[in-house]
């Protein structure tokens, strides 16, 4: 059957190299127009129809599973294609990852329900000062899409915003972004106040940002630094111990669940 | 709708081995991205979007609002060749 969905079938004349068209082709050959519904509305980046449509499809007897790969990642196979031919860019990117947000709030409590755990809870923002987000974003895409909770606290926070978030959701793990040289030392700010109070032993913390280096996180008294986005998810897995044998089994079954 | 997507319903019967397929595959999209935005960073605004609008919360030199356009985003001015952000701390 193929994509019987329009507007997909325009996107999916932007996927040019062969064996990319038959990879990613393969997510639609069931010819589900539902499926490619959603597929279509990631792409562009329509997050309340998303939304509307993954709850729908749930409620209709679609499996996460189904909607997750043929509907969401599909989606977001495509989204990924146009990037590196610079189609889009980093903005559309981070649309098409807030459609994909929309559409895991659905699937979520049923991966837990099936006993398929979150890696742990992370708050991420940028320092107090600070207006710049773009990298903090790539970084919570890549977090959330490898199975962390994240809490998005935006920009310009200020150390009490991340203290209580950290009690609020029961964090294991703050990130936090700077890209100023002149709010820089918020991170330490705001890690002293971690400090004092008495959350630090209970939190790791990790920086990043274009002037950030390793040297100035260590000094500000971080546990971890992340380069990149890619950097980010591996430093959270470290600082939480997950390792490379933990990450086979990432998707724990609870016993009898 | 095809009758093999339907044969799990909803919080009961996913596969979580396919789950963690769908993770590992979702990544290698992500991993590729972020891969792209650092090289495209090194020349190109990350805030500016497809169509040249600027998406950043914050001012800058390359900002250029259009009097009574039909967006309320500025059109980025900026060139691709020089290093943007000098122009965010304005």
């Amino acid at each position: 059957m193929g994509i019987v969905h329009e507007g997909l079938k325009k996107e999916f004349e932007y996927v040019t190299r062969k064996g990319e068209r038959i990879h990613i082709g393969q997510q639609f050959d069931s010819g589900d127009l539902f499926l490619q519904e959603i597929a279509y509305n990631l792409i562009i980046g329509n997050h309340i129809e998303v939304n509307r449509l993954t709850e729908e499809g749930l409620n209709n007897g679609y499996s996460a599973n189904t909607l997750l790969d043929d509907g969401l990642i599909a989606g977001m196979a495509i989204v990924g294609v146009k990037f590196r031919d610079n189609l889009i860019f980093v903005p559309e990117v981070l649309i098409a990852a807030r459609a994909m947000k929309a559409g895991m709030v659905h699937i979520e409590p049923i991966l837990s329900e099936s006993g398929v755990k979150p890696l742990g809870t992370i708050i991420m923002g940028t320092v107090k000062g600070d207006l710049h987000d773009i990298g903090k974003n790539l970084c919570i895409m890549m977090l959330r899409g490898s199975g962390f909770v994240v809490h998005d606290l935006g920009v310009d926070t200020k150390p009490e915003e991340f203290i209580d978030a950290i009690l609020e959701h029961g964090a294991q793990v703050v990130g936090m972004s700077a890209l100023l040289t002149t709010t820089m030392p918020n991170m330490g700010r705001t890690i002293e106040a971690i400090d004092e109070a008495d959350l630090r032993d209970s939190v790791k913390v990790m920086l990043g940002g274009a002037p950030v280096t390793r040297t100035f996180a260590e000094d500000m008294g971080a546990d971890g630094y992340g380069e990149n986005a890619m950097e980010c998810v591996e430093r959270a897995k470290e600082l939480l111990g997950l390792t490379d044998q933990t990450e086979e089994t990432e998707v724990e079954i609870e016993a009898d669940a | 709708m095809d009758e093999r997507k339907k044969i799990e319903v909803r919080g009961t019967g996913l596969d979580p081995a396919r789950v963690r397929a769908s993770i590992r595959r979702l990544m290698d999209i992500y991993r590729e991205i972020s891969q792209v935005a650092d090289e495209m960073s090194l020349k190109r605004c990350p805030y500016k979007d497809a169509s040249a609008r600027c998406t950043a919360k914050f001012d800058c030199r390359n900002q250029y609002f259009i009097p009574n356009g039909p967006d309320e985003r500025a059109v980025c001015t900026g060139s691709d060749l020089l290093d943007y952000r000098k122009a965010w701390e304005v």
